[in-house]
């Protein structure tokens, strides 16, 4: 008779100072330097797609531009518009920056062990016993993880709102009352593409999410998985006021939207919020979708490889490469695509995405029954894919069925009763 | 659990400080010469005229309404995410697959009866 | 952490004035954001944190952008012109506020403590080495007791749990600082003592649910097995010998409370079971294939003296697991008569004991159960019941078809269980197939026992090699403990295994994964007279529309022109009424329904 030996979890361990100290460190210095050089591709990109060089004077290739407009950053003036609210207009990026970067705390960039040997929270089903998985490389891991993440990603919407009401300059307001609308309206389709992943993974932690995908393969890999990692880019690109969906700041009709009264280093902090958003939600879909860093079809050095370091230059690697990936993606298609049209853009998420991601959760139910517990996975495709294609072309054809856009006579709509009387026949002022 | 949060804890405020950090050095470094006009508020350099916090329509509140709606289902979507393989394993998967459909269609009727009803129509 | 939880409730306070005083209602909102924020920090350090996201996603996300909106609709954001009214107006409201924050502070301190305690003090420590699964934290050690009517499980959270034999939790006794690793009942069933590693044997009393006696001030090491002994004097019901056993081979034994102990080196190897008879003797088993009964009562001479027995005979055969039991195998009660005697004729219980002493007509001393392999026979494994005191067979079970994993003995020795893992166990190394599942055979033992078994229980995979096992006197209770699983009972013959929910064992796991415990309950709880009301809720806004409808039809052909089946065909609507598509249809062309202004 042996005696078992009380397994400890890690956490319960107490602080530990310098992991901790590690990852302010990834924080606050690898990362503000991946957002320079970021918008450094982004305008080398961006000068490609419009056949032109992009920055090339300031060091070689232009490398040292970032710093450049840094130096000019800081030594402008730091203007604040008299009318303004001071405290409530530094709060505005201040929020936008805290936020962006609350979102980071939780995402696994690679493995901390190369054993599977932690049960992960979740991931667990009782006919099976514990399911065994490999302790994350995150700076926090716990039960509730996407649920703070989400918490986390939905302060930036206060921030916006701070910014445009606090200026005092009707451009602003006008910027942050549509971003804030826009904000709230794309949240819930990215709310909702989370499900397929915590239900396949069982799990609300990034972690137990990946572990998951060790398991499973990537989640992208089935029709639910696909419908889903898309509507989050779309979401993503759109809660990051990115194009297509830049109304908030379009230059054409709002001047700068909600940054109008930002200027110099201020303004930077928002565009350093922006960016540091867009890391965050590349990560948040590789890790959900992507399969973390692993690479596709295979758990390779997971298992095989007994050096964290060595794993840990694959995983860290192939999910730096990843993120990288939908980042290019994010610049194409902000060089590609015109902005939309303000109800266009409502409608698009009111009555395509959130009907479909309700579709597509009852999907990925039927995907786990089919595909995960009974191991059919061509069935799966059977039976999921025609509905999803079906609804979503149900959907399209629905939202176009609306006619023109409103016309807007003096101040106020006019606009009919709508088909059912009596619901919808109310006064329209 | 809670060193974790210990670790949040640290990272907001050290959040602050590096957003409000750069603003210091701005103030030690960067130029001072304040105008009247600097102060004025941008509207394309027209004299802004009129109060600036206007009544907004009724549009947006009944937009961050349906938003409070969907968000709150979130509560019970992730929890019967997170629990779903646990209960069908041990063999409750069609009642927890019928109620999430059930709750699903409710919250679709909402969504139809906004639709139907023109709120989702923007402005 | 009392200190960030003042500040936190400092900055909750001070924001909540915020919100009242603020003239800006747009500040006074941002101060309600920080009040939220503090309400949120206060769920975390309550470690509830899947309730902390939901605060700060719901009440900050959604809740502070509504009322910002709603704010944004008001003319009077900045609070310029004042709306505050008159003084005899404000009187009212003031004596109101006062009114419900006296309520509020008299009935919180009103609050009545713990037994014990003063009111709203007392902390409690977080249960350490939860296991995330719902069902409760892992047992590292199990008993039974001789009375048939409780369990006992040494728990990774720190406490001492009694389980009563249908699966429910009976009480927790808090270990006080360390986890137990060892538990045993006295044999009168009366008490129940732990043994942790730091050599404590804390002991409490099973029916009065409260803390009898400890011991303190033992020899560190693995403890692997504890005892009390039977009650010596009729006085004072603490005054027995606590004994605790280690992997060192040596016997801590304290006689009574506050005494010092005694360490016995009483074996050559790991003691791995040890119980008090009845009548006050120790029964050692140890690895060295040795079992030893003796007096352990002070002035006795040492148990190298004491009788002797080896009980694997062969020197080949190693012995996978071993239990002892206190009482010879007795005659099967009559029917009816339920185990509500004590496992054995103990001092004060002979009234509750209609059957004649057994040990007249059954001589024979305490038991023995080895498990071990068979000679001669490589990979066959064997059970055999040994009386402690001559070593004579009482019965034996060969041809496991496994390795015997865990072993018990029910204490009054009427049936004898093993865990066995499957067979190739021995030899699986982590790249193979998985081995086919455990389970647990329980055999019947004694005189009149006409068909011993086996009977067969197939067990979770979990439950491999340190599982515990126990098997409750006289029912067929069963409960096994699998390394880092929550225990688990077999009532009846044949399962199923259930684990007990208590509410300590919820408790903790919805400490360590909230969100999962929060979707079990409303899933198998909560949710349906929930989606029952919002059917009904439903039903009756899809009724009212539709008696809308057909309420509005006539009067609005009659007059307006607002009957989109009037309406003249508005491109590229085409409205269709009745099947509730959604027409929203282009106003310029309707001037009909256009407002006066």
């Amino acid at each position: 008779m042996n005696v078992p030996i009380a397994p400890v979890r890690p956490e319960l361990a107490g602080p530990t100072w310098i992991p901790w100290l590690l990852w302010l460190v990834v924080f606050f210095g690898l990362l503000p330097l991946a957002v320079a050089y970021i918008v450094l591709a982004e305008r080398k990109v961006a000068g490609r797609f419009q056949d032109r060089i992009g920055p090339n004077r300031v060091g070689p290739f232009g490398l040292l531009q970032p710093i450049a407009d840094l130096l000019k950053l800081i030594t402008k003036e730091n203007i604040v518009p008299r009318a303004a609210d001071a405290v409530t207009h530094l709060l505005g990026p201040v929020l936008l920056i805290v936020s962006a970067f609350l979102v980071l705390a939780v995402i696994p960039f690679g493995v901390s062990g190369s054993r599977a040997e932690v049960a992960p929270f979740g991931a667990v089903s009782p006919a099976e016993g514990s399911r065994l998985g490999y302790p994350g490389l995150a700076a926090v891991d716990t039960a509730s993880g996407l649920l703070y993440l989400v918490a986390a990603a939905s302060l930036s919407v206060l921030g916006v709102f701070l910014a445009g009401w606090s200026s005092r300059n009707k451009f602003a307001l006008l910027g942050s009352m549509r971003g804030v609308a826009q904000l709230v309206s794309y949240e819930i389709p990215q709310v909702l593409s989370l499900v397929p992943a915590i239900l396949w993974a069982s799990s609300l932690s990034l972690v137990g999410i990946f572990n998951a995908q060790v398991d499973q393969g990537w989640f992208l890999g089935s029709p639910p998985g696909i419908v889903a990692f898309v509507v989050l880019m779309i979401a993503s690109i759109a809660e990051t006021n990115r194009a297509p969906f830049d109304l908030p700041e379009a230059e054409s009709e709002l001047i700068a939207g909600y940054h109008t009264e930002y200027s110099g280093m201020r303004w930077g902090l928002f565009f350093l919020a922006e960016y540091l958003a867009i890391i965050g939600v590349s990560c948040l879909a590789t890790t959900l979708f992507l399969g973390g860093g692993m690479l596709p079809f295979t758990s390779w050095p997971l298992g095989a490889i007994d050096s964290v370091v060595l794993v840990n230059l694959v995983l860290v690697g192939g999910f730096v490469a990843k993120v990288a990936l939908i980042i290019f993606v994010i610049f194409w298609i902000r060089a590609t695509l015109p902005r939309m049209r303000v109800d266009r853009l409502m409608g698009f998420a009111w009555k395509i995405l959130i009907p479909l991601c309700l579709v597509n959760i009852v999907a990925a139910a039927v995907w786990l029954e089919l595909a995960v517990r009974r191991d059919r996975p061509l069935l799966g495709w059977l039976v999921t894919l025609p509905p999803l294609v079906l609804a979503l072309a149900a959907l399209v054809r629905l939202s176009r069925r609306e006619g023109p856009a409103p016309v807007v006579g003096r101040d106020r709509l006019v606009r009919t009763p709508a088909a059912i009387p009596g619901v919808g026949g109310r006064d329209p002022s | 659990m809670l060193p974790n949060y210990g670790f949040i804890g640290l990272l907001l405020l050290a959040a602050v400080a590096f957003a409000v950090a750069p603003l210091v050095v701005v103030a030690l470094v960067a130029p001072r010469k304040w105008s009247v006009e600097k102060g004025e508020a941008y509207e394309c350099g027209v004299r802004t005229t009129g109060e600036t916090w206007v009544r907004f329509r009724i549009q947006y509140y009944v937009y961050a309404l349906l938003f409070l709606v969907f968000d709150i289902e979130t509560i019970f979507l992730y929890p019967w995410a997170v629990s779903y393989l646990g209960l069908a394993e041990a063999g409750f998967g069609l009642f927890v697959l019928v109620e999430m459909v059930v709750f699903l269609v409710l919250l679709a009727v909402a969504l139809v009866f906004a639709w139907a009803a023109g709120d989702l129509r923007w402005v | 952490m009392q200190l960030i939880f003042l500040i936190v409730s400092a900055v909750g306070l001070l924001s909540a004035l915020g919100t009242v005083l603020a003239r800006n209602l747009v500040h006074a909102a941002l101060f309600l954001v920080a009040f939220f924020f503090a309400v949120a920090c206060q769920f975390v350090l309550l470690e509830a944190e899947f309730l902390a996201a939901i605060q700060v996603l719901v009440y900050i996300g959604a809740v502070s952008i509504l009322l910002l909106f709603g704010v944004m609709l008001t003319r009077n954001i900045q609070g310029d012109e004042t709306t505050s009214g008159h003084w005899a107006w404000k009187l009212p409201a003031a004596i109101v506020a006062l009114g419900v924050f006296g309520v509020l502070g008299s009935s919180i301190t009103a609050e009545r403590g713990r037994p014990g305690q003063s009111s709203w003090t007392g902390t409690a420590t977080r249960p350490g080495g939860v296991n995330p699964r719902v069902g409760g934290p892992a047992s590292v050690a199990l008993a039974a007791s001789p009375t048939g009517r409780s369990l006992a499980s040494a728990d990774l959270d720190g406490r001492v749990r009694l389980w009563l034999p249908s699966g429910r939790q009976d009480s927790a006794f808090p270990t006080a600082g360390s986890t137990a690793s060892a538990v045993g009942f006295s044999p009168d069933g009366d008490l129940v003592a732990a043994a942790d590693d730091l050599g404590r044997v804390l002991v409490w009393d099973v029916l009065a649910r409260r803390p009898a006696f400890e011991c303190l001030g033992g020899l560190a090491g693995r403890i692997a097995s504890v005892a009390v002994g039977p009650r010596r004097s009729a006085e004072d019901p603490a005054d027995r010998l606590a004994a605790a056993a280690g992997l060192d081979g040596k016997v801590r034994l304290w006689d009574g409370p506050g005494s010092e102990p005694r360490v016995i080196p009483a074996h050559d190897g790991p003691i791995l079971a040890m119980s008090f008879t009845p009548d006050g003797l120790l029964v050692t088993a140890g690895a060295d294939r040795v079992v030893k009964v003796w007096d352990p009562s002070p002035g006795r001479p040492d148990p190298g003296d004491a009788l002797a027995v080896t009980i694997a005979t062969e020197p080949g055969r190693p012995v996978a697991a071993l239990a002892v039991s206190p009482v010879p195998p007795r005659p099967k009660p009559e029917q009816g008569d339920l185990d509500l005697r004590p496992g054995a004729p103990a001092a004060g219980a002979p009234a509750l004991d209609p059957d004649p002493d057994p040990a007249e007509d059954n001589p024979g001393g305490p038991i023995v159960a080895v498990a071990s392999l068979v000679s001669g026979e490589p990979g066959r494994w064997g059970l055999r019941v040994l009386d402690a005191t001559d070593g004579a067979e009482v019965a034996s079970f060969e041809g496991l078809d496994g390795v015997p994993i865990a072993l018990a003995l029910a204490p009054d020795s009427s049936r004898v269980a093993a865990l066995v893992g499957p067979a190739s166990l021995a030899s699986a190394s982590p790249g193979d197939e998985a081995p086919a599942a455990p389970s647990v055979l329980s055999w019947e033992i004694g005189p009149d026992v006409e068909d011993p078994g086996p009977v067969e229980l197939p067990v979770d995979r979990s439950a491999g090699v340190g599982s515990r096992l126990a098997v409750g006197a006289g029912g067929p209770l069963l409960a096994i403990a699998p390394p880092g699983a929550p225990i688990a009972f077999s009532v009846g013959e044949s399962g199923p295994w259930l684990s007990p929910r208590s509410p300590a064992a919820t408790a903790s796991a919805v400490v360590a994964d909230m969100p999962r415990a929060v979707g079990d309950e409303l899933m198998t709880r909560y949710v349906v007279p929930f989606e029952v009301a919002g059917l009904m809720l439903t039903a009756a806004i899809v009724g009212a529309i539709v008696l809308a409808r057909q309420d509005s039809r006539p009067a609005s052909a009659a007059g307006t022109a607002a009957d989109p089946t009037a309406l003249p065909a508005v491109p590229p609507v085409s409205p269709r009424g009745g099947d509730g598509e959604f027409t929203t249809v282009s106003v310029s062309e309707t001037p009909g329904a256009r407002p006066e202004r």
